[in-house]
């Protein structure tokens, strides 16, 4: 059958009542799950599991993914409107959208979120659709050595990321990695720096990293500025004023389309997903403007891209799940373990075996991010109102959410406390001139690299040369050092180079 | 500076501790001591850089209202464990809105209103239990 012939079928099914009810209700669980810090979408539908059971098994997953990426576009929101990103995927929005918020235009930063991931999944529906199943099979050429090698590049590209220079975002990459080295090593079953403290040996989470460096810190750092305690943040009123206007629709476009595109092939590769696909996109983003200086100020394109390229990097992770039976992430993994629940086995069997629940998510991937838009741009005033609350009692409602949140992930308050004390931490940073951004990017990289470094050394018998033998794994090299070294490049050919970014 | 020199001196101590604890390599295999090594190094050399660079780019002096706040955290934690998380937070909740220069009345009005707020949506519909505190949690 042909792909269009296929993709009807696949309609058939998303569309009936029954399956746009669960859609919805999932894009609005999700959504809700992605404002909440600390309440993930991972842990949402392990909770939803037994629920999923009781329905059909197209259904079950419609269920589940309308909450995954519902939860991508949620953690957006409070990105941009109080710097918390909901989901890891979220903190490279916190940099320009909260800017841009602090600017009055936190109506157009939701607006430009949420019209680029609807077109970001778009996107990625017809690019699942068309040529899904076939770079699936590309991306199991992905073993450690070319992860370890993606990851290295990865890192380069953190370097750009934040308000910070370049060197001191060497600094906390190095402290990201190093937080990300607390806890039992997978590979040697040592416990490193756990002290003897229980909760420890499983690590920090993402969320208490994320709700500490960038709420608690925001909280502390709004605490300075006293006269404006009991005052709001200037927020616009109009309606006019709360969307885009034609020259941020103008320096958006561009930046979604490259960023669904981008966002669509890294969401292929195992380990890949929302959050990488992010930050690749606002590097690209700042590489490629003819104003860099821009952003890490409310830059439009510092929020169009990373928007579009999370939503489609959230959507092509499906891909290896279905078509290979690889699950791209934890949430992913969940989603597995649901399908297996319903008696399907993920693989390059569920298209001929599965046709109808395989075209029926796909297509409800592209419902489920019409849902989205109609549910959200009408809420953008709702939304954009939370800023006239009087800065001191924001302070109180981001304590709330943060302390509770971090305590609901593991019901301890050994997280809260350390939610809390990362905060303090995370304030000091600020004031010094250390960007957090780079420091959680790495965090969350860090346990992959490891993980990946010490597979493909095992692999490669020790010898770093491993790296260099697969052509993959080699051009990743190439480009990492290519990106490192082009500063001193630069500098001999007489190009003035500063340590400072902003002054590049 | 203080920034980088405090990290200097973290990065350090746990680099000396991971050295004396974890093995860098054993057996022609990476050993667990190796990638905290290598994230040691990177802050230290980084932040020798950037104070020889004199790149400190630090804000404004540290002001006092935060510290009033960190205050705040530690009476949350320690308070949790008597009477419980929620109350914990109203209270401290309270007493940062009046640090904040609100009337007393308001304050205590908004403290409680979010706490009910936050017990109404994740301990009643979220089901988070919440911790009681040794007055209430038993």
């Amino acid at each position: 059958m042909d792909i269009l012939g296929d993709l009807a079928q696949g309609f058939a099914q998303a569309a009936t009542p029954w399956n746009l009810l669960v859609a919805l209700a999932g894009c609005i669980v999700g959504t809700a799950v992605g404002v909440l810090p600390g309440l993930g979408p991972t842990a949402t539908i392990s909770l939803l599991l037994p629920i999923s059971v009781y329905l059909d098994k197209t259904s079950a997953i419609i269920l589940l993914s309308g909450i995954y990426y519902g939860a991508m576009y949620g953690g957006s929101i409070t990105s941009i409107l109080v710097k918390i990103p909901g989901e890891a995927a979220s903190v490279i929005t916190c940099i320009d959208g909260y800017q841009m918020a602090r600017r009055g235009r936190a109506g157009a930063a939701l607006a430009i979120a949420a019209f680029g991931s609807f077109f970001a999944g778009i996107v990625a529906t017809v690019g699942i659709a068309i040529i899904g199943p076939g770079v699936a099979e590309f991306a199991l050429a992905f073993g450690p050595i070319e992860k370890t090698s993606l990851l290295i590049l990865g890192f380069t590209l953190v370097l750009g990321v934040g308000e910070g220079s370049r060197i001191k975002s060497v600094a906390m990459i190095g402290l990201g990695l190093l937080l990300a080295t607390v806890g039992v090593d997978l590979v040697s079953g040592d416990e490193r720096f756990v002290f003897d403290i229980a909760p420890l040996r499983d690590g920090f989470n993402i969320a208490i990293l994320a709700m500490g460096l960038f709420g608690i810190s925001e909280v502390l750092l709004m605490a300075e500025d006293r006269d404006q305690g009991t005052k709001a943040v200037q927020s616009p009123t109009r309606l006019k004023e709360l969307l885009p206007n034609r020259t941020e629709i103008g320096e958006s476009a561009a930046p979604v389309v490259r960023g669904s595109v981008l966002g669509f092939f890294l969401g292929l590769l195992p380990g890949g997903g929302g959050m990488i696909a992010s930050f690749a996109s606002y590097m690209l983003e700042r590489r490629i403007s003819k104003t860099p200086e821009a952003f890490g100020k409310g830059a439009v394109a510092g929020v169009a891209g990373p928007e579009a390229a999370n939503n489609a990097g959230a959507q092509a992770s499906f891909v290896p799940l279905l078509c290979l039976g690889i699950p791209a992430n934890a949430t992913i993994g969940v989603i597995m373990g649901a399908l297996l629940m319903a008696g399907v086995t993920p693989g390059p069997r569920l298209i001929v075996d599965h046709p109808e629940m395989f075209w029926g998510v796909i297509a409800s991937m592209f419902v489920g991010n019409a849902i989205l838009v109609v549910l959200n741009v009408p809420l953008v005033g709702l939304f954009v109102s939370l800023l006239r609350v009087p800065r001191a009692v924001m302070s109180i409602l981001i304590l709330f959410f943060c302390v509770i949140g971090a305590y609901s992930l593991n019901n301890s308050m050994f997280d809260v406390a350390a939610m809390l004390a990362f905060g303090v931490i995370g304030y000091g940073l600020r004031k010094t001139g250390f960007d957090v951004a780079p420091l959680l990017l790495a965090f969350v990289l860090g346990r992959l690299f490891e993980e990946s470094l010490m597979q493909g050394l095992i692999i490669g018998h020790g010898q770093l040369a491993a790296f260099l033998l697969s052509p993959l794994s080699a051009v990743f090299v190439a480009a990492a050092l290519l990106i490192v070294l082009m500063p001193a490049v630069m500098r001999l050919r007489g190009t003035p180079i500063s340590l400072s970014k902003n002054t590049e | 500076m203080a920034g980088a020199v405090s990290l200097i001196v973290a990065a350090t101590a746990a680099m000396i501790y991971s050295l004396l604890h974890y093995s860098i390599w054993s057996f022609g295999m990476p050993g667990s001591g190796l990638m905290p090594v290598i994230a040691c190094a990177m802050i230290v050399v980084a932040c020798l850089w950037t104070i020889l660079a004199r790149d400190t780019g630090e804000r404004a002096r540290f002001a006092s209202p935060p510290l009033a706040y960190c205050v705040g955290f530690v009476a949350i934690l320690a308070l949790t464990s008597v009477i419980g998380l929620l109350p914990a937070l109203a209270i401290v909740a309270a007493a940062i809105l009046r640090f904040e220069g609100m009337s007393l009345p308001r304050s205590i009005l908004i403290a409680v209103a979010v706490a009910l707020g936050s017990w109404l949506l994740f301990e009643r519909t979220l089901m988070v239990p919440l911790p009681g505190g040794a007055i209430w949690g038993s």
